[in-house]
């Protein structure tokens, strides 16, 4: 019971709510990752970026031509509330595949957060990188396979 | 899915380490004297310092984590943030509140309940951050969760902590502890099998065979992990009292070893079989299982011996009880691979013959399970008999396996007469064919509960046999031990205590002292030359 004197009660709650701040600040303060863009990661990012700012013709402008491409560059529900972290980059100078987790803000103050996994896949376009069959966010595709 | 699974097992654990302190402590019948069980707070308590402690790896994560890289992690720190400001006041006032309370009533359960069922989850969630960490350390994922691995070993090192300065006490006293070394022991044993299995099929990848070779990094990472927080918490000396939850803990870790390592041996000798008697392909492709099979063998046969030793001398309730669940498993494996065994006999082939090496497997499936059985339950007829049928892990199996053998016998025979009357009402064909599986299962079912039940009547009609009338043992020593919980409940203890150290009952001596008394009072006399006894008046 000496040593309960030896920690003052207040230190432990004091010194756990300055690492919450330092936590918040630096989580808030700290800007995406600067990837490559003639990565995968990089044109996912790029990507992803474009449609999170609202910027939709630019978000198209990484699609590839071949596949089911959307019939509109605008999402059917409109800008996402989002935030991106990167899970995995898989794959060859050729095909590349890249895993995205994507936390999405509910508008409903009790709605919660919705995590969840993307894939996209990436076709080589001579230096750079072309997203194919944009799965992500929710589009009207039009499915018709290029020759 | 799996998420809804795991969640309710999880409820299950917490829920029946729960349920076992609460009779634990309910059966001391002392809770009106002690401050009552004081569950509730605690409960609060973990479930404050679970939302807080997730939380706040959540948060860590959304601030630390080195790949985001388009929009700001503005949610998860506000969801992250509710959590905290909810949860960490609670938990701070509880806390605060139980360490007031322990100090009033130091010998409530409800501490190591708490500190049990927090090992429980962070000690869990903190290996699977070791698993996701080494991951993505080493494959195509690059997000290091290194933040999770650090908010959740950073709480086990806080509550081993306090653990440290307070030491809970009583029957559940030792749950932190077990609790631990459980958790701990699954992730090394899965560890070290995945470690072996690496190294083994490196190993016959050598010989120039195309075997998959499985990634070492995750189960290296494991063992590296969990071997020193397993030492840590199971190597320490124990307490020399028996303790109702470390015999369940070493019977269940000792017999499941076994299970492991005889599993393993015997799909070897029945693969090694097979290719002696001709019934296999190419002897690279059928020699495969090998790695995994030795790397199970290894480990089982290592956690078993390990366990094994710490048994005790004499007849202690873990060894009745592992004894019991070994011979549960080889009751219970023996009646399932003899049905598949006469169904694999009597099938109808259409063409060719692949049937051998199945045949074979069964064949030795039959047999070791048979012997484990025997071997087991010959043990337990062979222990001294008035104090065996006294025993609950007796009762456990025997009652326990009666309901499960009997109830298997019955929904089988329902099956085998629904074909039965199908045929008869002149609906359906080839009875022998449906009849095969519901049939073999209802006589090898029924066969083991009618033994069972029997074995109940013999236990019932020893138990008049053998009622004793209460008896007085007067122990002189310097410390009786366990010993008053080995005599039967008809005998009454008293002890003398001596001055010098020299009179010490141990776990062997104990044993050896019950068996001489037998149900007369008696006086025993311990000194260092060992124990004698006289006998003394009827009480």
């Amino acid at each position: 019971m000496e040593e309960d004197r030896k920690l003052p009660g207040w230190l432990l709650p004091v010194a756990g709510v300055f690492m919450v701040i330092g936590l918040v600040a630096l989580g808030l303060a700290r800007g995406p990752a600067e990837l490559d863009p003639s990565t995968p990661e990089g044109t996912v990012q790029l990507y992803i970026q474009a449609v999170v700012d609202g910027d939709f013709d630019n978000a198209a402008s990484y699609w590839a031509d071949d596949g089911c491409i959307p019939s509109s560059a605008i999402p059917t529900a409109g800008t996402p509330d989002v935030s991106a972290s990167l899970v995995a980059v898989d794959g060859n100078d050729i095909e590349s595949s890249v895993t995205v987790r994507l936390t999405e803000n509910s508008q409903d103050p009790l709605g919660g957060l919705y995590e969840y996994e993307e894939w996209f896949t990436l076709i080589r376009n001579n230096e750079s990188w072309k997203i194919r069959q944009p799965s992500w966010p929710y589009w009207d595709v039009v499915c018709e396979e290029s020759a | 899915m799996t998420a809804a699974i795991s969640g309710v097992l999880l409820l299950v654990v917490v829920g029946g380490l729960i349920a076992i302190g609460v009779k634990a402590w309910r059966s001391r019948g002392e809770q009106e004297d002690h401050g009552g069980l004081d569950l509730i707070p605690y409960l609060l308590l973990a479930l404050a310092m679970g939302v807080a402690g997730f939380s706040l790896a959540r948060l860590a994560r959304a601030s630390l984590s080195p790949d985001r890289f388009a929009g700001r992690p503005t949610g998860e720190i506000a969801a992250a943030l509710a959590g905290l400001v909810v949860a960490a006041p609670v938990a701070y006032f509880l806390w605060r509140r139980q360490v007031q309370r322990r100090k009033t009533y130091p010998h409530n359960p409800g501490w190591p309940i708490y500190l049990g069922v927090v090992e429980l989850v962070f000690l869990t969630a903190f290996f699977v951050s070791v698993d996701q960490l080494a991951d993505a350390l080493t494959s195509t994922a690059i997000t290091p969760e290194w933040p999770n691995l650090l908010v959740y070993g950073g709480i086990v090192a806080f509550h081993w902590w306090a653990e440290s300065r307070e030491r809970p006490n009583g029957e559940a006293g030792e749950l932190p502890r077990l609790v631990g070394s459980g958790v701990s022991g699954i992730a090394m044993t899965v560890g070290a099998i995945g470690t072996l299995n690496w190294l083994f099929s490196e190993a016959y990848d050598s010989l120039g065979t195309t075997i998959t070779v499985p990634d070492p990094a995750m189960p290296l990472a494991l063992t590296v992990a969990a071997a020193p927080i397993w030492a840590r918490r199971w190597l320490p000396a124990w307490p020399d009292e028996s303790n109702l939850f470390r015999n369940l803990y070493l019977s269940s870790v000792t017999a499941t070893s076994l299970v492991v390592a005889v599993g393993a041996t015997v799909t070897m000798i029945a693969v090694l079989l097979s290719y002696l008697l001709g019934q296999a392909g190419p002897a690279f492709d059928h020699f495969r299982i090998y790695p995994h099979a030795l790397a199970f063998a290894i480990v089982g046969g290592a956690l078993w011996t390990h366990h094994r030793r710490r048994l005790g001398p004499g007849r202690t309730g873990a060894l009745r009880g592992y004894q019991y669940a070994m011979a549960a498993a080889g009751l219970g494996t023996l009646i399932g691979a003899a049905v598949a065994l006469v169904n694999l006999v009597f099938s109808q082939r259409l063409a060719g013959s692949n049937t051998g090496e199945g045949l074979i497997a069964l064949g030795c499936s039959v047999i070791a399970a048979g012997w484990v059985w025997l071997w087991f339950w010959r043990k337990a007829q062979a222990a001294k008999r008035d104090e065996e049928i006294r025993a609950w892990q007796r009762r456990v199996y025997l009652i326990g396996m009666t309901v499960v053998t009997g109830l298997t016998a019955a929904g089988a025979l329902i099956a085998a007469l629904v074909v039965v009357f199908r045929v008869v009402l002149g609906e359906g064909d080839g009875i022998a064919t449906s009849l095969r599986l519901p049939l073999t299962l209802t006589i090898t079912a029924g066969l083991a509960a009618w033994h069972l039940f029997s074995q109940i009547r013999e236990d019932g009609e020893g138990l008049e046999l053998v009622e004793v009338r209460p008896f007085t043992v007067t122990l002189i020593c310097s410390h009786p031990g366990n010993i008053a919980t080995l005599f039967p409940s008809e005998a009454r203890t008293r002890v003398l205590y001596r001055s010098d150290s020299s009179g010490v009952v141990d776990d062997e001596m104990a044993t050896a002292i019950v068996a001489e008394v037998g149900t007369s009072s008696s006086l025993v006399w311990v000194d260092d030359s060992g124990f004698r006894i006289a006998p003394a008046r009827e009480s």
